[in-house]
């Protein structure tokens, strides 16, 4: 079984397809999901038990790769990856990009492999679980996501909830989900299909920091980096998995929070993120030493990040479901070479399913760990650059990045607007990563609601009488209760009190 | 003083979205349709924007809410960078598209301070490159 895998045309396939990942997931703008669907032509003329692993190095690799722009230039290369911009990017200046780009590598390995395990051996339970979920589930869903971020904000959840308004109310723009109505479209029809929310977080996180630099001149421009100690591969492998033994339950914890609420069809991924950041940040042990939690927030969302890749699978090959919109490209794959996803897939194609869980073991170990380290070491030479003119490039990745999503000019001027949003959010201290997901989440927790009261003639306590409705509501109780305690904890001991977030000015 | 203008504005931006809000339809039966969730969200920064005030006055009781000092210079060259971005499609239709992300880097370069020496070259290399990577590269259509 997946011997074909083993193929120079398998292994080929495997490391041309991590190269592919890692260049398109390091650039702003462009996304996993964009480098699958570009993919297609060629999968096309390719085996399954090729393409299909090529498909799944590519996701595994771009979505880490996303966390390059993180590091250099506070650019997330997914919304998911914003739930840890602030601290990937300070440990970066403070320590080095190959350290924080390690931490997240490792982390996402770890937990990567911790999805696939639970891929592999609970898949048709999962997928059962996931069949019961109906709008009701997944509005609580995204109220129990939005509710994490407003108090992932660190000290001052206030202006952590205006920020996830703002993220909202940007949802809101284009057609409703009930009625089809244009909403806040001021007659441009390209407003109609909604303002992108990659465009708006090369706005808010790239040309933002690049209009932070113009307006404070060289009194902003970044000091001299620390000396980092220790030769790149101490950085990269062997520290970060020194902190991930040390932190051994918070990775198992947080890559147990990506897959299970990353198997949600379409609404996981980025939530596991959110609520694993935030569940860490309000636990945290010190004020004391916030380096030390810097990393474990940053190893919280990483490993969970990956577990949520292996989990989105899990409907996918079970139900037929596609689990994130890469999942959906996979299955119309399987529908063009003539496959049946579903249950009995696992008895007609054991071959197929075998080469996919061992891809994802060889994503998570061998190809994360290669790519992860030179895209890092690239990242530490681009570092060194003077910050004036790798800010000017900055702002060309940005002009092109949100051009190229659409190819539309509208979505320049939305970044360019964005950028000056979070400039004046940042005079406020605001933090900028709650208006992303508010904007992903938005959506969602709309048309679940609509679709939910429409169901039950606005009967208010349906959402409570369904069992995994309710636990999930529990669930957003707690949080909410866990983080006003943290909240005050804070505001006692001096820290937080709407202090400068990590990276904002003041 | 910025807590008090933040919450300042989130009054005001609740309130707008609120009224404007108003004028969307309803479902039949008169149950709530599109204007909903703007209401809901309006709602949530007027009354954001009325604890922002009130914190905000706290703060400048005991004094410890930062006054803002706009700079002159660095919001013209904030204009600047805001104005070269928004003119990219007019720049891309008269010079083309490498040329006007190589002009969008030397602009930004010099007001950043970056020498002519330096941010020529620089503008025209990240002008090339950036084009030939999405363009011939990755096969993305700029």
């Amino acid at each position: 079984m997946g011997t074909e895998l083993f193929s120079w045309q398998g292994l080929a396939a495997l490391l041309l397809g991590g190269l592919y990942g890692a260049v398109f997931g390091a650039i702003p703008g462009l996304t996993a999901t964009l480098a699958v669907a570009l993919f297609i032509p060629i999968a096309f003329f390719l085996d399954p038990i090729i393409a299909l692993p090529a498909i799944i190095a590519i996701s595994s690799v771009a979505i880490f790769a996303g966390d390059v722009g993180s590091a250099l230039a506070r650019i997330p290369g997914t919304p998911a990856s914003a739930a840890y911009v602030e601290e990937l990017y300070d440990i970066s200046r403070r320590r080095g990009p190959v350290y924080g780009l390690g931490v997240s590598a490792m982390g996402s390995s770890v937990g990567g492999l911790i999805g696939t395990v639970l891929l592999i051996f609970s898949a048709t339970g999962l997928a059962a679980l996931a069949a019961k979920f109906a709008s009701f589930e997944y509005f609580w869903i995204a109220v129990l996501g939005l509710t994490a971020g407003v108090f992932a904000s660190g000290g001052a959840p206030l202006k952590g909830l205006v920020s996830l308004l703002l993220g909202l109310l940007f949802a809101t723009v284009g057609v409703d989900p009930t009625l089809g109505y244009a909403r806040f479209d001021f007659g441009i029809p390209t407003l109609l299909g909604g303002l992108d929310y990659i465009v708006a977080m090369i706005g808010l996180f790239g040309f933002s920091e690049v209009l932070e630099h113009l307006y404070h001149g060289n009194r902003h421009a970044a000091g001299v980096l620390p000396r980092i100690r220790g030769a790149a591969p101490l950085q990269f492998y062997i520290r970060p998995l020194r902190l991930i033994l040390r932190e051994k339950w918070l990775v198992l914890r947080s890559a147990l929070i990506g897959v299970f609420v990353g198997f949600l069809p379409g609404a996981g991924a980025d939530v596991g993120a959110w609520v694993s950041t935030s569940f860490q940040k309000m636990t945290r042990r010190s004020e004391a030493h916030l380096d030390d939690e810097q990393d474990r927030v940053l190893l919280a969302g990483a490993s969970s990040n990956n577990a949520s890749v292996a989990s989105a699978w899990i409907p996918a090959l079970s139900l037929g479901l596609p689990g994130d919109t890469i999942t959906a490209i996979v299955l119309g794959i399987f529908l063009m070479k003539g496959i049946t996803p579903g249950p009995l897939l696992f008895e007609t194609n054991p071959s197929l399913i075998w080469a996919l869980y061992l891809t994802f073991v060889l994503a998570n170990v061998l190809l994360l760990p290669l790519y992860g380290f030179l895209t890092a070491r690239l990242a530490s030479t681009l570092v060194r650059a003077p910050s004036n003119v790798l800010l000017s490039v900055i702002a060309v990745v940005c002009v092109v990045g949100a051009y190229a999503i659409n190819n539309n000019t509208l979505d320049v001027w939305v970044m360019a607007g964005m950028g000056m949003i979070a400039f004046l959010m940042r005079r406020g201290g605001f933090p900028m990563a709650q208006v992303v997901l508010g904007m992903v989440l938005g959506p969602i927790l709309e048309r679940s609601f609509m679709v939910s009261a429409i169901k039950s003639r606005w009967n208010m306590l349906a959402f409570f009488e369904r069992p995994i409705a309710l636990g999930l509501a529990l669930a957003t109780v707690v949080v909410i209760v866990v983080g006003v305690k943290a909240t005050r904890r804070r505001r006692h001991t001096g820290a937080g009190n709407g202090a400068p977030l990590p990276g904002g000015s003041d | 003083m910025r807590t008090l203008i933040s919450g300042l504005l989130c009054t005001l931006l609740g309130a707008a979205i609120w009224f404007y809000s108003g004028t969307f339809p309803e479902l039949p039966e008169g149950y709530p349709g599109p204007g909903l969730f703007p209401r809901i969200i309006a709602a949530g920064l007027f009354l954001s924007g009325l604890a922002l005030l009130a914190q905000g006055a706290r703060l400048r009781r005991q004094r410890e809410d930062a006054v803002l000092r706009p700079v002159p210079a660095g919001l013209l060259r904030l204009a600047g960078g805001l104005l070269v971005v928004v003119l990219y499609p007019w720049l891309k239709g008269v010079s083309g598209t490498m040329a006007a992300l190589a002009l969008i880097c030397l602009a930004v370069a010099w007001m950043l301070g970056v020498s002519l020496r330096v941010a020529v070259p620089t503008a025209i290399g990240s002008g090339v490159l950036v084009y030939l990577v999405f363009s011939e590269l990755l096969r993305v259509p700029l």
